[in-house]
């Protein structure tokens, strides 16, 4: 097991790629905290965790809100002491052509995903710099590299979280920090309720082009990848173990492609 | 174990991050063709491989002779009836500035990177494309990004090789072999002769600039590392072991930085 006595905290880890993360963490030794804005998620993701031998808190939280990620990082640190490992996974998505968008959702994404990752960074970072041992892992996405038409908010966003990770690691290593990795994982099209759920991108770009989903995914979604297939979470969530072991002790600043060939850059 | 069951060629196994590679396969199940350019340390590194416990078939050729590789390839199927894994790592540098250097030399590290890479595609994907299932790794570097100076030559044939990664990753797509990856590592510094060796860049670079051998780590190589360390080649083997599992079978087309944080792109 390479996380064995690590600690972790995952944001959004109540669903899709952050349940997926926990629930490979937890199978490598590491206990953790299961962090979402959806209370009865986070306890089933923590249950999970649990059953599979490991120590889970579930914790509910809006990571827009600095104070209540600074009381979460105190719970942390009174369950577990410190925490090891960072994956700020939380996001949320408002497809909708910008000149039509709402500002307020379209805000609300940028709130949720950059500030949410850096108040996490804020509240957690500081005790890896000081112990010079520490992993964060930002998920930003391939539309951190391109354009995404019907979804600015989002690929602003996700632009703005790999600056975020080339700059802190940059700082932690000037902090003299050089045990501390930041690094971001950029999927490609997922398996997830944002892609595939009741309200995901496919259900919306069906109603927006008029055609159907199924038609979404051949004429829209599936040219884009090589491989022509949805990524699996777990896909992912191993380039997260991998990123976290001591193997990627090395691997800084980057931000890492999963995509089935999506995106090279 | 990842590899169980697998064969992987390894180029320029003979030594520095290719004898890695092949310890790093040997653990975890594959069988192995170590294949180097220097009698004798191909066979050092077989016979490491089978106190292992694998099987490692030793085999001394030029990667730059086309009708070299055909053979080698014809003996590795001829002992393991396929070949799952290409690791095409051989690789020389010729240190010199580009207007006082030695035309047949500088074209000589074009000839071993980039024609030995081709040669070894050309001659082991057929295969992979066939049966949709396989992994090229193709050894890039930080200065497949970069600029390199006096080594225009190395840098030139690494930024091709990136360029290969990409268009093969395309090609065997659209072949319908989506289960076949093609992808680039990227190392930083890394502690092997063509750094540290006698006749490695900071010896060079301490004859060409006239500064002792500390002075040019000081003041060549460490500030542009943040973690202002060499990589040990078990780095670059961890992402080879990740990049050939089936964990990685999403990831693609890419070029991925083992560097410390020296390149982030």
């Amino acid at each position: 097991m390479i996380l064995t006595d690590k600690t972790a905290v995952v944001t959004g880890g109540g669903r899709g790629l952050g349940k997926a993360i926990c629930l490979a963490f937890a199978r490598e030794g590491a206990g953790m905290v299961v962090a979402s804005n959806v209370t009865s998620e986070n306890e089933a993701v923590a249950a999970e965790v649990t059953s599979l031998g490991g120590a889970a808190i579930p914790y509910t939280v809006d990571v827009r809100d600095e104070s209540q990620v600074e009381a979460m990082a105190e719970t942390a640190f009174a369950e577990f002491g410190e925490v090891d490992i960072l994956v700020s996974n939380a996001g949320i998505i408002r497809r909708e052509l910008l000149i039509h968008s709402d500002s307020d959702d379209w805000k609300k994404t940028i709130e949720v995903m950059v500030y949410g990752t850096y108040h996490c960074c804020k509240a957690f970072v500081p005790g890896m710099v000081e112990r010079d041992r520490g992993r964060v892992i930002i998920m930003s996405s391939i539309m951190g590299k391109q354009a995404n038409p019907a979804n600015s908010s989002y690929a602003a966003a996700k632009h703005a979280l790999i600056g975020i990770t080339r700059t802190l690691a940059a700082e932690v290593a000037i902090m003299g920090a050089k045990g501390v990795t930041v690094n971001a994982i950029c999927p490609g099209i997922a398996n997830t309720e944002m892609i595939t759920g009741p309200e995901g991108t496919l259900t919306r770009l069906s109603e927006m082009l008029g055609i159907s989903p199924e038609d979404v995914w051949e004429q829209v979604l599936k040219k884009m990848s090589l491989q022509e297939r949805l990524i699996e979470p777990e896909e992912i969530a191993a380039l997260a173990l991998y990123l976290a072991s001591d193997d990627a002790r090395g691997i800084t600043g980057q931000s890492i492609n999963v995509c089935g060939g999506a995106n090279m850059f | 174990m990842k590899l169980a069951g697998k064969v992987a060629v390894v180029t320029g196994g003979g030594r520095g991050i290719g004898r890695a590679i092949c310890l790093a396969y040997a653990r975890e199940g594959a069988d192995l063709v170590v294949a180097s350019n220097v009698p004798g340390e191909d066979e050092a590194v077989a016979g490491e491989i089978g106190s292992l416990g694998r099987k490692a078939l030793p085999y001394t050729l030029d990667v730059s002779d086309g009708a070299q590789v055909q053979a080698m390839a014809e003996a590795a199927l001829a002992e393991f009836g396929r070949v799952d894994i290409l690791v095409s790592n051989a690789g020389i540098q010729r240190r010199a500035l580009l207007p006082f250097s030695d035309e047949t030399e500088w074209k000589r590290v074009l000839e071993v990177n980039i024609y030995g890479a081709y040669h070894c595609c050309k001659a082991f994907m057929p295969g992979m494309i066939e049966r949709n299932s396989g992994r090229v790794i193709i050894m890039s570097s930080v200065s497949g990004k970069m600029a390199n100076p006096a080594n225009s030559s190395y840098a030139v044939a690494k930024h091709g090789l990136i360029g290969l990664a990409r268009s093969l990753a395309a090609e065997v797509a659209r072949l319908g072999a989506k289960d076949v990856t093609v992808n680039a590592i990227c190392p930083g510094i890394v502690n092997t002769d063509i750094m540290t060796g006698s006749e490695g860049n900071i010896a060079m670079l301490s004859q060409m600039l006239g500064l002792s051998q500390d002075e040019v780590w000081e003041q060549v190589y460490k500030p542009i590392i943040l973690q202002e360390r060499m990589l040990d080649p078990e780095e670059i083997a961890a992402m080879a072991v990740y990049l050939a599992s089936d964990d990685a079978r999403g990831i693609t087309g890419q070029a991925i930085n083992v560097c410390g944080g020296m390149v982030m792109h």
